[in-house]
């Protein structure tokens, strides 16, 4: 009776934790990979919380699985590009990876090429999940006092990466080193 | 430019526009269904990846091009490489037994392919990481032994491996080695990859 009860709470507190995170989490994970992979990593992180539900933090559930979230995402880029690596080597011709290569906003995504992937992430926790330096430190594995003092650099860079390309007619030079190379050839 | 305008520029380039699956949807109850009736309390025989419930739970979908490929660079990391160390010893002599849950207290974890190889320098590829860090390569600095302490004859380029390492020293004893099936289900195991 006792382990029966057990699996029923267990279950519960699955479903409850799912209504709060599925919706939230598919966002997530289709912001920042092709909707065909992303069915994986939404269910490969579910499976993890599932898993993981006895250390699943209460105050900060979404916060964990983003977090969760993001590691399946990494691995799954290494794994691709590995992939993708493997293929060229073997048939000797490019492959695509499952990542889009559609800008929309070309001169934003050629501002945001020369971030690093940990100030690029907290962009976007920023812009589209609107979360606070003091939420983005779980999921990204650092403290708030470093995703702050991170976010903000990573904004001020943003902006004057924006302002270069501007300044430079448009070009979608991204950095000075590269309109200046641009500009001499 | 001011924040504001910087976030209202970055928000107008956010792909997900169409409405999610709701959590109440026959797909994701399946989903949920399927997951909950994975045993928690691990068994040796892995309980597998969700892949198949994925494939079990298809449906009709819209797909998103644009923003997902804003941020996306495929593959490259600003991380440096994780330099570890490893000495070769008398490797037989100190093990202790096997344990998934002691692999799960080890940081970091790593599956990677040895790309480079010298006498002393082996630089692996990271494929999967199971914790412990985001590097895209590994080098491990080793000692003459080394080899037998992680259970393989010698290493070798294009060889894929499991590591573990303690402050920066890969452990052997089982707790490193040559990938397989099984020894990766122990890792997926120990890390709830």
């Amino acid at each position: 009776m006792g382990m029966l009860q057990d699996v029923a709470d267990r279950r519960e507190r699955f479903e409850s934790l799912a209504a709060e995170v599925y919706e939230p989490l598919q966002r997530y994970v289709r912001r920042r990979i092709h909707r065909d992979a992303a069915d994986d990593i939404v269910a490969e992180t579910m499976l993890t919380l599932w898993r993981r539900l006895d250390v699943v933090p209460p105050d900060a559930r979404l916060l964990w699985a983003y977090g969760v979230a993001r590691r399946h995402l990494a691995n799954q880029r290494r794994a691709a590009g590995r992939r993708a690596r493997l293929a060229s080597r073997i048939e000797a011709e490019p492959t695509s990876t499952f990542e889009t290569d559609h800008p929309y906003d070309a001169e934003l995504q050629a501002a945001l090429s020369d971030l690093s992937d940990t100030d690029r992430e907290l962009l976007r926790l920023w812009a589209w999940e609107r979360l606070e330096p003091a939420e983005m430190g779980p999921v990204l594995g650092i403290t708030a006092n470093a995703a702050a003092i991170r976010l903000h650099r990573a904004k001020k860079k943003l902006g004057r990466n924006l302002e270069t390309g501007r300044k430079n007619g448009g070009l979608s030079g991204h950095s000075k080193a590269v309109s200046q190379k641009e500009d001499r050839s | 430019m001011t924040d504001e305008h910087l976030r209202d520029r970055l928000a107008a380039a956010d792909p997900s526009a169409d409405p999610m699956d709701p959590v109440t949807s026959d797909r994701a109850r399946a989903l949920m269904e399927d997951i909950m009736s994975i045993p928690t309390v691990q068994t040796p025989t892995s309980a597998g990846r969700p892949y198949r419930l994925v494939a079990a739970v298809a449906a009709a979908l819209v797909v998103v091009i644009g923003g997902a490929a804003l941020f996306a660079r495929t593959g490259s990391s600003d991380a440096p490489p994780l330099v570890l160390t490893a000495e070769g010893g008398d490797a037989l002599a100190s093990c202790m037994p096997f344990e998934v849950s002691t692999l799960a207290g080890m940081s970091p974890a790593f599956a990677g392919t040895v790309v480079e190889l010298t006498d002393s320098v082996a630089t692996l590829e990271v494929d999967r990481w199971f914790t412990g860090g985001d590097a895209e390569t590994v080098e491990v600095r080793y000692t003459p032994g080394f080899e037998a302490l992680i259970g393989t004859p010698a290493l070798e380029i294009g060889q894929r491996y499991l590591m573990t390492a303690t402050e920066g020293v890969v452990n052997g004893c089982g707790y490193s080695g040559p990938a397989t099936p099984e020894y990766e289900a122990a890792f997926e195991r120990a890390f709830d990859a």
